[in-house]
Protein backbone atom coordinates (compact mmCIF):
# COMPACT_ATOMS: atom_id res chain seq x y z
CA UNK A 1 0.00 0.00 0.00
CA UNK A 2 1.67 3.57 -1.04
CA UNK A 3 0.53 5.70 2.10
CA UNK A 4 2.30 9.11 0.28
CA UNK A 5 3.65 10.42 -2.46
CA UNK A 6 5.77 13.22 -3.29
CA UNK A 7 6.86 14.34 -7.08
CA UNK A 8 9.00 17.20 -8.02
CA UNK A 9 9.61 17.79 -12.20
CA UNK A 10 7.34 15.23 -13.38
CA UNK A 11 5.19 16.64 -16.13
CA UNK A 12 2.92 18.78 -15.07
CA UNK A 13 3.82 17.99 -11.48
CA UNK A 14 6.44 20.71 -10.08
CA UNK A 15 6.83 20.08 -6.48
CA UNK A 16 3.47 18.25 -4.35
CA UNK A 17 3.30 15.72 -2.01
CA UNK A 18 0.07 14.57 -0.05
CA UNK A 19 -0.51 11.20 1.90
CA UNK A 20 -2.48 8.56 -0.20
CA UNK A 21 -6.40 7.06 1.03
CA UNK A 22 -6.48 3.61 1.51
CA UNK A 23 -9.34 3.89 -1.05
CA UNK A 24 -10.28 6.58 -2.09
CA UNK A 25 -10.39 9.07 -5.72
CA UNK A 26 -8.26 10.96 -7.67
CA UNK A 27 -10.39 14.29 -8.65
CA UNK A 28 -9.58 17.04 -10.64
CA UNK A 29 -10.62 18.98 -13.88
CA UNK A 30 -9.81 17.67 -17.19
CA UNK A 31 -5.58 18.92 -17.68
CA UNK A 32 -5.60 18.79 -14.14
CA UNK A 33 -2.52 16.09 -14.08
CA UNK A 34 -4.53 13.22 -12.47
CA UNK A 35 -3.06 10.73 -15.11
CA UNK A 36 0.56 12.35 -14.41
CA UNK A 37 0.12 11.36 -10.87
CA UNK A 38 -0.79 8.26 -11.66
CA UNK A 39 2.00 7.81 -14.53
CA UNK A 40 4.10 8.93 -11.58
CA UNK A 41 3.29 5.97 -9.15
CA UNK A 42 3.48 3.63 -12.61
CA UNK A 43 6.92 4.64 -13.20
CA UNK A 44 8.61 4.09 -9.91
CA UNK A 45 6.98 0.85 -10.16
CA UNK A 46 8.35 -0.28 -13.18
CA UNK A 47 11.71 0.98 -12.06
CA UNK A 48 11.53 -1.24 -8.80
CA UNK A 49 10.26 -4.72 -10.79
CA UNK A 50 13.50 -3.81 -13.05
CA UNK A 51 12.26 -2.13 -16.21
CA UNK A 52 14.53 0.35 -17.38
CA UNK A 53 14.10 4.18 -17.42
CA UNK A 54 14.00 4.05 -20.86
CA UNK A 55 11.59 1.12 -21.59
CA UNK A 56 9.78 2.49 -18.38
CA UNK A 57 8.60 5.74 -19.87
CA UNK A 58 8.08 4.61 -23.37
CA UNK A 59 4.45 5.13 -23.27
CA UNK A 60 4.22 8.20 -21.08
CA UNK A 61 6.38 10.56 -23.80
CA UNK A 62 7.73 10.57 -27.29
CA UNK A 63 10.80 12.40 -26.62
CA UNK A 64 12.39 12.62 -23.06
CA UNK A 65 12.01 16.31 -22.45
CA UNK A 66 8.38 15.99 -22.07
CA UNK A 67 8.72 14.28 -18.87
CA UNK A 68 10.18 17.89 -17.23
CA UNK A 69 9.39 20.55 -19.73
CA UNK A 70 7.24 22.14 -17.26
CA UNK A 71 10.45 23.63 -14.99
CA UNK A 72 12.85 25.00 -16.74
CA UNK A 73 15.33 25.41 -13.94
CA UNK A 74 15.73 22.00 -13.49
CA UNK A 75 16.25 18.58 -15.03
CA UNK A 76 16.31 16.42 -12.58
CA UNK A 77 12.70 14.32 -11.14
CA UNK A 78 12.23 13.17 -8.34
CA UNK A 79 10.03 10.92 -6.44
CA UNK A 80 9.53 9.57 -2.82
CA UNK A 81 6.76 7.24 -2.11
CA UNK A 82 6.14 6.02 1.40
CA UNK A 83 4.59 2.29 1.46
CA UNK A 84 4.05 -0.36 3.96
CA UNK A 85 3.00 -4.10 4.08
CA UNK A 86 0.53 -5.65 5.66
CA UNK A 87 2.44 -5.76 9.02
CA UNK A 88 2.69 -2.52 8.93
CA UNK A 89 6.74 -2.64 8.26
CA UNK A 90 6.93 0.80 6.65
CA UNK A 91 9.63 1.86 3.75
CA UNK A 92 10.40 5.23 2.18
CA UNK A 93 11.79 5.12 -1.50
CA UNK A 94 13.73 8.00 -3.58
CA UNK A 95 14.12 8.11 -7.16
CA UNK A 96 16.18 10.89 -8.67
CA UNK A 97 15.95 10.88 -12.38
CA UNK A 98 18.20 12.89 -14.69
CA UNK A 99 19.13 13.65 -18.54
CA UNK A 100 21.72 15.38 -20.34
CA UNK A 101 19.96 16.95 -23.28
CA UNK A 102 21.85 16.10 -26.53
CA UNK A 103 20.82 16.63 -30.14
CA UNK A 104 21.49 13.45 -31.21
CA UNK A 105 20.35 10.94 -28.35
CA UNK A 106 19.38 12.42 -25.13
CA UNK A 107 20.47 10.81 -22.05
CA UNK A 108 17.89 9.59 -19.38
CA UNK A 109 19.37 7.95 -16.28
CA UNK A 110 18.79 7.17 -12.04
CA UNK A 111 20.85 9.82 -10.50
CA UNK A 112 20.24 8.59 -7.13
CA UNK A 113 18.09 6.54 -5.44
CA UNK A 114 17.74 5.42 -1.51
CA UNK A 115 15.72 2.90 0.65
CA UNK A 116 14.88 3.56 3.92
CA UNK A 117 13.30 1.89 7.08
CA UNK A 118 10.69 2.97 9.48
CA UNK A 119 10.99 1.06 12.41
CA UNK A 120 9.46 2.44 15.60
CA UNK A 121 9.33 6.47 14.11
CA UNK A 122 13.06 5.40 13.63
CA UNK A 123 14.00 5.87 10.14
CA UNK A 124 16.94 3.60 9.33
CA UNK A 125 18.93 3.34 5.92
CA UNK A 126 18.55 -0.09 3.84
CA UNK A 127 20.95 1.27 0.86
CA UNK A 128 21.80 4.46 -0.73
CA UNK A 129 22.79 4.98 -4.82
CA UNK A 130 24.63 8.04 -6.48
CA UNK A 131 25.08 7.63 -9.76
CA UNK A 132 26.24 3.89 -10.20
CA UNK A 133 27.73 3.59 -6.52
CA UNK A 134 25.60 1.48 -3.98
CA UNK A 135 26.37 1.91 -0.65
CA UNK A 136 24.81 -0.13 2.28
CA UNK A 137 23.57 1.54 5.56
CA UNK A 138 26.70 1.90 7.38
CA UNK A 139 27.51 3.77 4.05
CA UNK A 140 29.71 0.68 2.89
CA UNK A 141 30.13 0.14 -0.84
CA UNK A 142 28.30 -2.83 -1.78
CA UNK A 143 30.11 -4.52 -4.94
CA UNK A 144 26.94 -4.44 -7.19
CA UNK A 145 27.26 -3.22 -10.70
CA UNK A 146 24.28 -1.27 -10.99
CA UNK A 147 22.85 -0.24 -14.92
CA UNK A 148 22.80 3.70 -14.95
CA UNK A 149 18.81 3.15 -16.63
CA UNK A 150 18.22 0.42 -14.03
CA UNK A 151 16.89 0.84 -10.73
CA UNK A 152 19.16 -0.59 -7.92
CA UNK A 153 16.11 -2.01 -5.86
CA UNK A 154 15.32 -4.58 -8.65
CA UNK A 155 19.00 -5.78 -8.29
CA UNK A 156 19.74 -5.61 -4.63
CA UNK A 157 19.16 -8.98 -2.95
CA UNK A 158 18.45 -8.09 0.93
CA UNK A 159 15.43 -9.05 2.85
CA UNK A 160 14.02 -5.48 3.22
CA UNK A 161 14.57 -4.59 -0.37
CA UNK A 162 12.41 -7.86 -1.08
CA UNK A 163 9.81 -7.10 0.63
CA UNK A 164 9.96 -3.36 -0.60
CA UNK A 165 9.48 -4.79 -4.15
CA UNK A 166 6.84 -7.40 -2.95
CA UNK A 167 5.12 -4.09 -1.79
CA UNK A 168 5.19 -2.80 -5.83
CA UNK A 169 5.04 -5.70 -7.27
CA UNK A 170 1.43 -5.88 -5.72
CA UNK A 171 0.18 -2.80 -7.33
CA UNK A 172 -2.11 -2.75 -10.37
CA UNK A 173 -2.54 -0.15 -12.61
CA UNK A 174 -4.25 -1.40 -15.28
CA UNK A 175 -4.15 -0.20 -19.30
CA UNK A 176 -7.51 0.55 -20.89
CA UNK A 177 -6.90 -1.65 -23.47
CA UNK A 178 -6.36 -4.64 -21.09
CA UNK A 179 -9.91 -3.90 -19.36
CA UNK A 180 -11.27 -3.66 -23.44
CA UNK A 181 -9.78 -6.74 -24.48
CA UNK A 182 -12.17 -8.86 -26.43
CA UNK A 183 -9.99 -11.16 -26.68
CA UNK A 184 -11.71 -15.25 -25.99
CA UNK A 185 -8.87 -17.31 -26.65
CA UNK A 186 -6.68 -17.03 -24.23
CA UNK A 187 -3.18 -18.47 -23.22
CA UNK A 188 -0.70 -18.28 -20.08
CA UNK A 189 0.13 -14.53 -20.93
CA UNK A 190 -2.90 -12.55 -22.23
CA UNK A 191 -4.05 -10.05 -19.42
CA UNK A 192 -7.80 -9.00 -21.18
CA UNK A 193 -10.92 -10.25 -19.04
CA UNK A 194 -10.53 -13.99 -20.29
CA UNK A 195 -7.30 -14.65 -19.21
CA UNK A 196 -7.91 -12.79 -16.11
CA UNK A 197 -10.91 -15.53 -15.30
CA UNK A 198 -8.27 -18.42 -16.31
CA UNK A 199 -5.87 -16.99 -14.33
CA UNK A 200 -8.09 -16.47 -11.29
CA UNK A 201 -9.47 -20.02 -11.54
CA UNK A 202 -6.06 -21.47 -11.67
CA UNK A 203 -4.78 -18.72 -8.77
CA UNK A 204 -8.01 -19.52 -6.20
CA UNK A 205 -10.97 -22.03 -7.22
CA UNK A 206 -12.71 -20.43 -4.09
CA UNK A 207 -12.08 -17.05 -4.76
CA UNK A 208 -13.52 -17.83 -8.42
CA UNK A 209 -17.04 -19.07 -7.09
CA UNK A 210 -16.54 -15.83 -4.83
CA UNK A 211 -16.46 -13.57 -8.42
CA UNK A 212 -18.91 -15.36 -10.02
CA UNK A 213 -21.41 -14.90 -7.19
CA UNK A 214 -20.34 -11.27 -6.86
CA UNK A 215 -20.99 -10.94 -10.82
CA UNK A 216 -24.30 -12.76 -10.81
CA UNK A 217 -25.37 -9.63 -7.99
CA UNK A 218 -23.88 -6.94 -10.82
CA UNK A 219 -24.80 -8.67 -14.32
CA UNK A 220 -28.33 -9.97 -13.83
CA UNK A 221 -28.49 -11.73 -17.41
CA UNK A 222 -24.98 -13.22 -16.42
CA UNK A 223 -25.23 -17.44 -16.05
CA UNK A 224 -22.05 -19.13 -15.44
CA UNK A 225 -18.28 -18.84 -17.19
CA UNK A 226 -17.19 -21.68 -19.26
CA UNK A 227 -13.53 -22.43 -19.98
CA UNK A 228 -12.88 -25.12 -23.01
CA UNK A 229 -10.13 -26.24 -23.65
CA UNK A 230 -8.12 -25.00 -27.10
CA UNK A 231 -5.26 -25.17 -28.99
CA UNK A 232 -3.98 -21.55 -30.61
CA UNK A 233 -1.29 -21.40 -33.01
CA UNK A 234 0.97 -18.56 -32.65
CA UNK A 235 2.95 -16.92 -35.62
CA UNK A 236 5.70 -18.83 -34.97
CA UNK A 237 3.25 -21.89 -35.64
CA UNK A 238 4.42 -23.18 -31.67
CA UNK A 239 1.30 -24.59 -29.97
CA UNK A 240 0.07 -23.54 -26.12
CA UNK A 241 -2.15 -24.64 -24.10
CA UNK A 242 -4.77 -22.11 -24.20
CA UNK A 243 -8.72 -21.89 -23.53
CA UNK A 244 -11.54 -20.43 -24.99
CA UNK A 245 -13.59 -18.60 -21.98
CA UNK A 246 -17.00 -18.11 -22.77
CA UNK A 247 -20.15 -16.77 -20.66
CA UNK A 248 -23.51 -18.21 -20.62
CA UNK A 249 -26.55 -15.94 -19.91
CA UNK A 250 -30.11 -17.02 -18.83
CA UNK A 251 -32.40 -17.23 -21.62
CA UNK A 252 -29.76 -17.69 -24.20
CA UNK A 253 -29.21 -21.05 -25.67
CA UNK A 254 -25.76 -20.45 -27.11
CA UNK A 255 -22.38 -19.37 -25.10
CA UNK A 256 -21.02 -15.66 -25.75
CA UNK A 257 -17.48 -14.80 -26.49
CA UNK A 258 -16.01 -11.64 -25.28
CA UNK A 259 -17.02 -10.51 -28.75
CA UNK A 260 -20.79 -9.95 -27.41
CA UNK A 261 -20.37 -8.72 -24.09
CA UNK A 262 -20.95 -5.01 -23.48
CA UNK A 263 -18.48 -2.58 -23.00
CA UNK A 264 -20.01 -2.18 -18.94
CA UNK A 265 -20.41 -5.46 -18.71
CA UNK A 266 -16.41 -6.49 -19.58
CA UNK A 267 -15.34 -3.41 -17.05
CA UNK A 268 -17.46 -5.05 -14.48
CA UNK A 269 -15.65 -8.44 -14.64
CA UNK A 270 -12.61 -7.03 -15.57
CA UNK A 271 -12.47 -5.36 -12.33
CA UNK A 272 -14.20 -6.90 -9.88
CA UNK A 273 -11.88 -10.14 -11.81
CA UNK A 274 -8.95 -7.91 -10.74
CA UNK A 275 -9.81 -6.74 -7.07
CA UNK A 276 -10.12 -10.50 -6.56
CA UNK A 277 -6.90 -12.15 -7.89
CA UNK A 278 -4.92 -9.40 -6.61
CA UNK A 279 -2.97 -10.31 -3.23
CA UNK A 280 -4.29 -8.79 0.15
CA UNK A 281 -2.93 -5.48 0.71
CA UNK A 282 -1.88 -4.62 -2.97
CA UNK A 283 -2.60 -1.52 -4.63
CA UNK A 284 -4.87 -1.33 -7.46
CA UNK A 285 -4.96 2.13 -9.57
CA UNK A 286 -8.16 2.34 -11.79
CA UNK A 287 -8.46 5.64 -14.39
CA UNK A 288 -11.38 6.35 -15.25
CA UNK A 289 -13.67 4.01 -13.30
CA UNK A 290 -17.01 5.00 -14.66
CA UNK A 291 -16.48 4.84 -17.76
CA UNK A 292 -19.26 3.03 -19.98
CA UNK A 293 -21.12 2.12 -16.94
CA UNK A 294 -24.58 3.31 -16.08
CA UNK A 295 -24.63 5.13 -12.47
CA UNK A 296 -26.80 2.29 -10.51
CA UNK A 297 -23.74 -0.32 -12.07
CA UNK A 298 -21.26 2.08 -10.90
CA UNK A 299 -22.92 2.64 -7.14
CA UNK A 300 -22.91 -1.43 -6.97
CA UNK A 301 -19.90 -1.47 -8.51
CA UNK A 302 -17.42 0.46 -6.08
CA UNK A 303 -19.68 -1.02 -3.26
CA UNK A 304 -18.12 -4.31 -4.01
CA UNK A 305 -14.90 -3.05 -4.76
CA UNK A 306 -14.57 -1.44 -1.47
CA UNK A 307 -15.86 -4.44 -0.01
CA UNK A 308 -13.15 -6.83 -1.39
CA UNK A 309 -10.66 -3.70 -0.44
CA UNK A 310 -11.79 -4.03 3.48
CA UNK A 311 -11.78 -8.01 3.45
CA UNK A 312 -8.29 -8.23 1.75
CA UNK A 313 -7.17 -5.16 2.87
CA UNK A 314 -6.28 -3.66 0.00
CA UNK A 315 -5.88 0.14 -1.59
CA UNK A 316 -8.10 1.16 -4.05
CA UNK A 317 -7.98 4.61 -5.99
CA UNK A 318 -9.32 6.11 -8.85
CA UNK A 319 -9.35 8.87 -11.39
CA UNK A 320 -12.93 10.41 -11.91
CA UNK A 321 -14.91 12.83 -12.89
CA UNK A 322 -18.03 11.35 -12.03
CA UNK A 323 -20.76 12.63 -9.33
CA UNK A 324 -21.69 9.22 -8.22
CA UNK A 325 -17.95 8.13 -7.16
CA UNK A 326 -17.28 11.50 -5.77
CA UNK A 327 -20.62 12.19 -3.71
CA UNK A 328 -20.13 8.98 -1.90
CA UNK A 329 -16.85 9.99 -0.63
CA UNK A 330 -15.48 11.65 2.73
CA UNK A 331 -13.30 14.72 2.13
CA UNK A 332 -10.56 12.51 3.60
CA UNK A 333 -11.19 10.08 0.59
CA UNK A 334 -10.65 12.54 -2.03
CA UNK A 335 -7.23 13.23 -3.69
CA UNK A 336 -7.75 17.14 -5.39
CA UNK A 337 -5.67 17.69 -8.17
CA UNK A 338 -5.70 21.06 -9.35
CA UNK A 339 -3.49 23.27 -11.78
CA UNK A 340 -1.46 26.34 -10.54
CA UNK A 341 -0.76 28.41 -13.67
CA UNK A 342 2.56 29.28 -12.07
CA UNK A 343 2.93 26.32 -9.40
CA UNK A 344 1.82 23.42 -12.04
CA UNK A 345 -0.01 20.49 -10.99
CA UNK A 346 -0.69 20.58 -6.85
CA UNK A 347 -2.35 17.95 -5.37
CA UNK A 348 -4.26 16.79 -2.32
CA UNK A 349 -6.43 15.28 0.18
CA UNK A 350 -8.99 17.45 0.74
CA UNK A 351 -9.37 17.21 4.42
CA UNK A 352 -6.22 18.93 4.44
CA UNK A 353 -7.02 22.09 3.18
CA UNK A 354 -7.17 25.18 5.08
CA UNK A 355 -11.01 25.43 4.52
CA UNK A 356 -11.72 21.59 5.75
CA UNK A 357 -14.04 23.11 8.11
CA UNK A 358 -16.16 24.78 5.42
CA UNK A 359 -16.32 21.91 3.10
CA UNK A 360 -18.02 19.85 6.69
CA UNK A 361 -20.65 22.76 6.45
CA UNK A 362 -21.68 22.81 3.60
CA UNK A 363 -21.94 18.94 3.42
CA UNK A 364 -24.06 19.25 6.62
CA UNK A 365 -26.11 21.76 4.58
CA UNK A 366 -26.52 19.01 1.89
CA UNK A 367 -24.47 20.20 -0.63
CA UNK A 368 -22.25 17.89 -2.31
CA UNK A 369 -18.90 17.55 -3.05
CA UNK A 370 -19.08 17.51 -6.28
CA UNK A 371 -21.28 21.08 -6.42
CA UNK A 372 -18.10 22.16 -3.83
CA UNK A 373 -15.73 21.15 -6.23
CA UNK A 374 -17.80 23.09 -8.84
CA UNK A 375 -17.93 26.24 -7.11
CA UNK A 376 -14.82 26.79 -5.00
CA UNK A 377 -11.50 26.01 -5.59
CA UNK A 378 -9.59 24.05 -2.12
CA UNK A 379 -6.27 25.82 -3.43
CA UNK A 380 -7.62 29.36 -3.58
CA UNK A 381 -5.32 31.24 -1.54
CA UNK A 382 -2.02 28.66 -1.79
CA UNK B 1 -50.21 3.71 -6.24
CA UNK B 2 -47.11 5.47 -7.32
CA UNK B 3 -45.24 6.91 -4.57
CA UNK B 4 -42.25 9.54 -4.65
CA UNK B 5 -39.35 9.05 -2.16
CA UNK B 6 -36.78 11.52 -1.30
CA UNK B 7 -34.09 10.21 0.52
CA UNK B 8 -30.32 11.03 1.98
CA UNK B 9 -28.62 8.29 -0.56
CA UNK B 10 -26.74 6.22 2.75
CA UNK B 11 -28.67 2.96 2.22
CA UNK B 12 -31.65 4.47 3.10
CA UNK B 13 -32.71 4.31 -0.70
CA UNK B 14 -33.12 0.23 -0.15
CA UNK B 15 -34.66 0.22 3.02
CA UNK B 16 -37.49 3.07 3.03
CA UNK B 17 -38.82 1.52 -0.25
CA UNK B 18 -39.40 -1.71 1.90
CA UNK B 19 -40.32 -0.52 4.92
CA UNK B 20 -42.81 1.53 3.23
CA UNK B 21 -44.03 -1.23 1.27
CA UNK B 22 -44.58 -3.62 4.21
CA UNK B 23 -46.19 -1.22 5.69
CA UNK B 24 -49.03 -0.50 3.08
CA UNK B 25 -49.31 -4.26 2.27
CA UNK B 26 -50.23 -4.23 6.12
CA UNK B 27 -53.32 -2.47 5.39
CA UNK B 28 -53.68 -3.63 2.14
CA UNK B 29 -51.80 -6.34 0.20
CA UNK B 30 -53.64 -5.91 -2.98
CA UNK B 31 -52.06 -2.38 -3.14
CA UNK B 32 -49.77 -2.56 -6.58
CA UNK B 33 -46.66 0.06 -5.69
CA UNK B 34 -44.70 2.53 -8.23
CA UNK B 35 -41.79 4.53 -7.33
CA UNK B 36 -40.50 8.07 -8.29
CA UNK B 37 -36.74 7.70 -6.27
CA UNK B 38 -34.62 11.30 -5.64
CA UNK B 39 -31.18 10.74 -4.02
CA UNK B 40 -29.99 13.57 -2.18
CA UNK B 41 -26.42 11.66 -1.75
CA UNK B 42 -26.52 13.79 1.30
CA UNK B 43 -28.91 15.72 3.45
CA UNK B 44 -32.33 16.38 1.16
CA UNK B 45 -32.63 20.10 2.53
CA UNK B 46 -31.10 21.39 -0.96
CA UNK B 47 -33.76 18.95 -3.17
CA UNK B 48 -36.97 19.87 -2.10
CA UNK B 49 -37.56 22.15 -4.61
CA UNK B 50 -36.36 19.77 -7.09
CA UNK B 51 -37.76 16.24 -5.80
CA UNK B 52 -41.24 17.84 -4.79
CA UNK B 53 -41.81 18.92 -9.05
CA UNK B 54 -40.48 15.56 -9.85
CA UNK B 55 -43.27 13.83 -7.76
CA UNK B 56 -46.23 16.01 -7.96
CA UNK B 57 -45.89 18.97 -10.94
CA UNK B 58 -45.76 16.45 -14.11
CA UNK B 59 -48.38 14.14 -16.29
CA UNK B 60 -48.16 10.87 -14.28
CA UNK B 61 -47.87 12.42 -10.38
CA UNK B 62 -47.33 10.50 -7.08
CA UNK B 63 -50.31 10.05 -5.06
CA UNK B 64 -47.66 10.89 -1.85
CA UNK B 65 -44.27 11.83 -0.94
CA UNK B 66 -42.29 10.36 1.69
CA UNK B 67 -39.24 12.36 2.66
CA UNK B 68 -36.58 11.08 4.91
CA UNK B 69 -33.63 12.70 6.46
CA UNK B 70 -31.71 11.14 9.25
CA UNK B 71 -31.86 13.47 12.46
CA UNK B 72 -28.48 13.32 13.27
CA UNK B 73 -28.71 15.93 15.78
CA UNK B 74 -28.78 18.34 13.41
CA UNK B 75 -32.08 20.40 15.25
CA UNK B 76 -31.92 23.08 13.06
CA UNK B 77 -31.67 21.23 10.00
CA UNK B 78 -34.65 19.13 10.45
CA UNK B 79 -36.81 22.24 11.64
CA UNK B 80 -36.24 23.98 8.02
CA UNK B 81 -37.40 20.89 6.06
CA UNK B 82 -40.54 20.78 8.41
CA UNK B 83 -40.89 24.38 7.42
CA UNK B 84 -40.56 23.84 4.15
CA UNK B 85 -43.05 21.31 3.84
CA UNK B 86 -45.25 22.85 5.97
CA UNK B 87 -45.37 25.75 3.55
CA UNK B 88 -45.62 24.09 0.40
CA UNK B 89 -48.44 21.98 1.75
CA UNK B 90 -49.95 25.36 2.35
CA UNK B 91 -49.61 26.32 -0.84
CA UNK B 92 -50.47 22.65 -2.23
CA UNK B 93 -53.08 21.96 -0.22
CA UNK B 94 -54.11 18.68 -2.77
CA UNK B 95 -50.53 17.59 -2.09
CA UNK B 96 -49.65 14.46 0.58
CA UNK B 97 -46.23 14.64 1.86
CA UNK B 98 -44.73 12.33 5.03
CA UNK B 99 -41.75 13.57 6.41
CA UNK B 100 -39.93 11.26 8.90
CA UNK B 101 -36.74 12.10 11.07
CA UNK B 102 -35.57 8.78 12.54
CA UNK B 103 -33.15 10.33 15.98
CA UNK B 104 -30.24 9.94 15.23
CA UNK B 105 -30.79 7.91 12.48
CA UNK B 106 -32.60 4.97 10.49
CA UNK B 107 -30.09 1.99 12.26
CA UNK B 108 -31.62 2.93 15.48
CA UNK B 109 -34.96 1.31 14.35
CA UNK B 110 -32.51 -1.61 13.45
CA UNK B 111 -30.99 -1.73 16.66
CA UNK B 112 -34.17 -1.08 18.79
CA UNK B 113 -36.28 -4.18 16.68
CA UNK B 114 -33.19 -6.04 17.04
CA UNK B 115 -34.76 -9.25 15.81
CA UNK B 116 -34.22 -8.65 12.38
CA UNK B 117 -30.62 -7.62 12.53
CA UNK B 118 -29.91 -10.56 15.05
CA UNK B 119 -31.02 -12.97 12.38
CA UNK B 120 -29.09 -11.94 9.69
CA UNK B 121 -26.07 -11.66 10.95
CA UNK B 122 -26.37 -14.77 12.69
CA UNK B 123 -26.29 -13.21 16.49
CA UNK B 124 -27.71 -15.05 19.37
CA UNK B 125 -31.25 -14.20 19.33
CA UNK B 126 -30.65 -14.61 23.67
CA UNK B 127 -27.56 -12.23 24.18
CA UNK B 128 -27.85 -8.95 24.29
CA UNK B 129 -25.99 -7.15 20.64
CA UNK B 130 -22.77 -6.39 21.36
CA UNK B 131 -21.54 -2.58 21.19
CA UNK B 132 -24.10 -0.74 23.34
CA UNK B 133 -22.27 2.38 22.95
CA UNK B 134 -21.83 2.81 19.98
CA UNK B 135 -24.32 5.70 18.04
CA UNK B 136 -26.58 2.98 15.96
CA UNK B 137 -25.46 3.76 12.73
CA UNK B 138 -21.72 2.65 13.76
CA UNK B 139 -23.27 -0.07 15.47
CA UNK B 140 -24.85 -1.68 12.47
CA UNK B 141 -21.80 -0.80 10.23
CA UNK B 142 -19.31 -2.40 13.29
CA UNK B 143 -21.63 -5.69 13.41
CA UNK B 144 -21.85 -6.00 9.40
CA UNK B 145 -18.31 -5.50 8.85
CA UNK B 146 -17.17 -8.27 11.56
CA UNK B 147 -19.11 -10.53 8.96
CA UNK B 148 -16.66 -10.22 6.82
CA UNK B 149 -17.87 -11.58 3.72
CA UNK B 150 -16.49 -10.25 0.28
CA UNK B 151 -19.12 -11.75 -1.76
CA UNK B 152 -22.16 -9.23 0.36
CA UNK B 153 -22.27 -5.99 0.71
CA UNK B 154 -23.52 -3.38 3.47
CA UNK B 155 -26.12 -2.73 1.28
CA UNK B 156 -27.81 -6.41 0.95
CA UNK B 157 -27.55 -6.64 5.01
CA UNK B 158 -29.39 -3.37 5.40
CA UNK B 159 -31.93 -4.86 2.60
CA UNK B 160 -32.28 -8.30 4.20
CA UNK B 161 -32.78 -6.59 7.80
CA UNK B 162 -35.08 -4.29 6.56
CA UNK B 163 -37.99 -7.25 4.66
CA UNK B 164 -37.30 -9.34 8.13
CA UNK B 165 -38.38 -6.19 10.32
CA UNK B 166 -41.32 -6.72 12.53
CA UNK B 167 -42.99 -3.42 12.40
CA UNK B 168 -45.83 -4.19 14.67
CA UNK B 169 -42.64 -4.72 17.17
CA UNK B 170 -40.82 -1.54 16.04
CA UNK B 171 -43.86 0.17 16.51
CA UNK B 172 -44.49 -0.60 20.11
CA UNK B 173 -40.50 0.38 21.03
CA UNK B 174 -39.82 3.89 18.58
CA UNK B 175 -42.46 6.73 19.02
CA UNK B 176 -40.91 8.20 15.59
CA UNK B 177 -41.37 4.93 14.07
CA UNK B 178 -44.58 4.59 15.16
CA UNK B 179 -46.14 8.20 14.05
CA UNK B 180 -44.06 7.28 11.04
CA UNK B 181 -46.67 4.14 10.42
CA UNK B 182 -49.67 6.45 11.64
CA UNK B 183 -49.51 8.84 9.07
CA UNK B 184 -48.33 7.00 5.91
CA UNK B 185 -51.64 4.82 6.95
CA UNK B 186 -53.65 7.76 6.75
CA UNK B 187 -52.28 9.55 3.36
CA UNK B 188 -53.61 5.75 1.67
CA UNK B 189 -56.96 5.52 3.18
Amino acid sequence: MITSISVKNFKSIINSTSNLPRIGAIVGQNGAGKTNLVQAINLVRKLVLGINVISAIDKISLIIPEIYNYNESSLDIYFELNVENLDETKYILEFSISSTESQNSPRIYIKSESLKKIRNEEIQTIYTRENNILKNGEGSVIPLAVDETKAAISLYQNADVTIAKKIFDNVVIPEQYTIDSKSSIVGDEDLGTAGLLVKLRQKDPVNYEQFQTIIKKLLPMFSSIVELPATQNKEDSSTQKSYAVLLTEKNLKGMLSMYSVSAGDLRTLYLIACAMYMNKGSTLIIEEIENGLHPKRLQLLLEHLDNIARVKNMQILYTTHSPTVIDRLRPEEILYVYKDSSKGTLFNQLSCHDNISDIENMLREGVSLTQYLETKNPYKGI
Amino acid sequence: MKIGLLVEGNFDDVVFPIIIRKIIISYNKHISLEWESEIAHGPILPKLDEATKLFFHNEHACEFAVFHNDFDNEKHRQKKITLWVAKYLGANPSRKIVFVSPDPHFEKWFVTEEVALKHVLGLSSTLKLPYPSLEPKARVTKLIKEKNSIEKIEREYYEEIAERLDMDLLGSKDPIFKRFRKKLLEVIK
